[in-house]
């Protein structure tokens, strides 16, 4: 509650790129995972599968490439900053268009979930049930399952609670992120609804809005807590190109309070700069919709036809009694997990696999900043005793470890945070309307990025695998 | 499902200003033409939910769906100002796509650009809102079934 984006200046230059590789990104995927799944199509899918080319394709070649064209114009010129803010606020009508394509996928059945994804959302249940204060009984052993959705936002869903026995529990994840691991965190929000429901963690506030406003908060700090600012990056992509960035509903806070919130909730150590960035987004995005001039005409009151209440009226002023709830809540979350913030020193490890990552190389296994050298000359000091342990620290030195699946997805978004490369190949590519090779070359860059993290998180997995083994049978 | 409906009306309106605006910096492309024929297909549904509105036989779909878009432009002062204009703009619109897809410049000047653009502006804002809103609440009914 205490972020207040309107005193920072707001820097639409850097939010306009960041919407619109974000918005790039999303109908590459959508063409690359029609094209991978090509050979899966039968006579009965080819005619939708078509048709969703077409739109994917004209919304790409014509509205992708007018809004880069339009930033393009204005980054070689020199118009005002309020210009920036009115293209960064156009551009996000693309995706509702993304929403349409995407939800058209529900007519055929590709993709399938990777099994990289159920393995990140067991191993963030496998930390959240050790991290459980008191009986840890009272968290169902079994993971959620994974399943793939038509719908853009990931959600938990209930099924089979009947006659006293617990529910199934299964996360959805959108289709167009299958493979797309940069947003695999947004699903620990999603356990965060399955372990608050499953322990009855409930706020004491007698404003049904807030209640269930505080519980997707108290969702976000786990899933911040689970994966570090690797959450708060997926989520504020996402949140930058959404129409409703500024709109709350009786059931959620709006992203622009949710992402307001959340940022005074990373880590103290995390670095500045990134801090800063972060920031920055958010303010220019808070400050774009009401940057222009035009403000004349105001939208009817939006009535909710479930309660038949206006929505303006409902949401309005809870975020300023939000503050006492919440940390009531989240003293209470507390109370029920021992789940301290990711920590500085794996963030610094993450950083060191960002390196390696960046280089194209995989980062599934990570080694003890030992090096051999070091732990060699200690032999020689110690030959008489301690051989045992020096052994065992050769070992460390010389072999991989497995890299803990969070740390890979940490490693992913600081070696892929900047987006300068990317931007500049879609403005090379927006000058043939995106449909020649510059476009094939920008699609091959996110597809190599995501390929690098996925096949990282699967060999760290099997590596895993492989150690348990071992261990067992030892 | 991947027509246009009445209900992406913002993303339309957003569009047709988009590329109205680089009509101004000189920029002729694909694009353009596409976003000034929103801009045109915008204008028709204003029309025909005007048209729906005065006109309760007009029955069909489409037509009630205008017909609300047209309710919600129309609830406030501003919003009755520019849907009046409506008729001249859909002209405007076509006139400049039609000398542009034969090689010509529009006549018009950049202050008049600017005036359509802003006309189109004004309307994706607030829409967006409205929809994104309208959205938003179906999405949060769905997800608790």
């Amino acid at each position: 509650v205490t972020s207040n984006p309107s005193t920072e200046p707001a820097d639409y230059r850097a939010l306009v790129e960041r919407i619109l590789v974000q918005l790039a990104d999303s109908l590459a995927r959508l063409q690359l995972l029609l094209e991978d799944n090509r050979a899966r199509f039968g006579r009965n899918d080819r005619p939708i599968v078509a048709r969703i080319e077409q739109f994917i394709d004209a919304q790409i070649r014509t509205q992708l490439a007018l809004h880069v064209q339009a930033y393009r114009a204005k980054r070689d010129g020199a118009k005002d900053s309020v210009s920036l803010a009115r293209t960064a606020y156009r551009a996000c009508a693309i995706r509702s268009r993304i929403e349409d394509a995407h939800s058209a996928l529900r007519f055929i059945d590709v993709p399938s979930s990777l099994p990289e994804t159920a393995t990140l959302v067991g191993r963030a249940w496998e930390i959240l049930r050790a991290s459980r204060l008191g009986e840890i009984s009272r968290l169902a052993r079994t993971p959620p399952a994974v399943c793939l959705s038509p719908l853009l936002d990931p959600g938990e869903h209930i099924f089979g609670a009947t006659g006293g026995a617990a529910g199934m529990s299964v996360v959805a994840l959108a289709k167009i992120d299958h493979a797309n691991p940069f947003a695999w965190s947004l699903l620990l929000h999603e356990l965060g609804h399955r372990a608050i429901r499953e322990l009855d963690i409930q706020s004491e506030t007698t404003d049904d809005i807030v209640r269930q406003w505080v519980i997707e908060i108290g969702c976000d700090i786990i899933a911040m807590r689970l994966v570090g600012p690797a959450y708060y990056a997926a989520f504020l992509s996402r949140a930058i190109v959404d129409d409703a960035f500024s709109i709350s509903t009786p059931r959620h806070p709006s992203p622009a309070v949710r992402a307001g919130l959340l940022i005074d909730y990373i880590p103290a150590w995390f670095p500045t700069p990134l801090r800063e960035s972060f920031h920055q987004l958010l303010t220019s995005r808070t400050r774009a919709a009401s940057a222009a001039p035009l403000q004349e005409l105001v939208p009817e009151k939006a009535v909710c036809k479930a309660c038949n209440q206006d929505i303006a009226k409902i949401v309005k002023g809870k975020v300023d009694i939000l503050g006492t709830p919440l940390q009531e809540f989240l003293d209470a979350l507390n109370n029920n997990f021992n789940l301290p913030p990711y920590p500085q020193r794996k963030y610094e490890l993450a950083t060191r696999l960002a390196v390696e990552l960046k280089r194209g190389i995989l980062i599934g296994g990570v080694r003890s900043t030992d090096s051999v050298l070091d732990v060699l000359a200690q032999i020689t000091d110690e030959r008489n005793d301690a051989v045992a342990g020096t052994v065992a620290g050769i070992a460390q030195a010389l072999c991989d470890e497995p890299a803990d699946l969070f740390d890979i997805l940490n490693a992913a978004d600081v070696a892929f945070s900047d987006k300068s490369e990317q931007l500049e190949l879609l403005v090379s590519a927006s000058g043939d309307d995106l449909k020649g090779d510059r476009w094939k070359s920008y699609r091959d860059l996110i597809k190599r990025q995501d390929d690098l993290v996925v096949a990282s998180m699967e060999t760290a997995s099997f590596s895993s695998a492989i150690r348990g083994i071992a261990t067992y049978v030892e | 499902m991947l027509e246009i409906s009445p209900d992406k009306m913002a993303g339309l309106a957003a569009n047709a200003s988009a590329a109205l605006e680089l009509l101004e910096d000189g920029v002729r492309s694909e694009g353009v033409l596409r976003g000034l024929a929103e801009g045109e297909e915008f204008c028709i549904f204003l029309e025909r939910g005007a048209n729906a509105r005065t006109r309760l036989e007009s029955f069909s779909a489409a037509g009630l769906a205008a017909g609300e878009f047209v309710g919600l432009v129309l609830s406030t002062d501003s919003g009755k100002e520019l849907a009046n204009k409506v008729h001249l703009v859909l002209e405007q619109l076509r006139q400049i796509r039609n000398r542009l897809s034969h090689g010509m410049m529009p006549k018009f000047t950049m202050h008049e650009l600017e005036v359509l653009r802003d006309y189109f502006y004004s309307f994706a804002r607030a829409l967006a809102h409205q929809e994104a809103l309208r959205e938003r609440l179906a999405r949060d009914i769905e997800s608790q079934h």
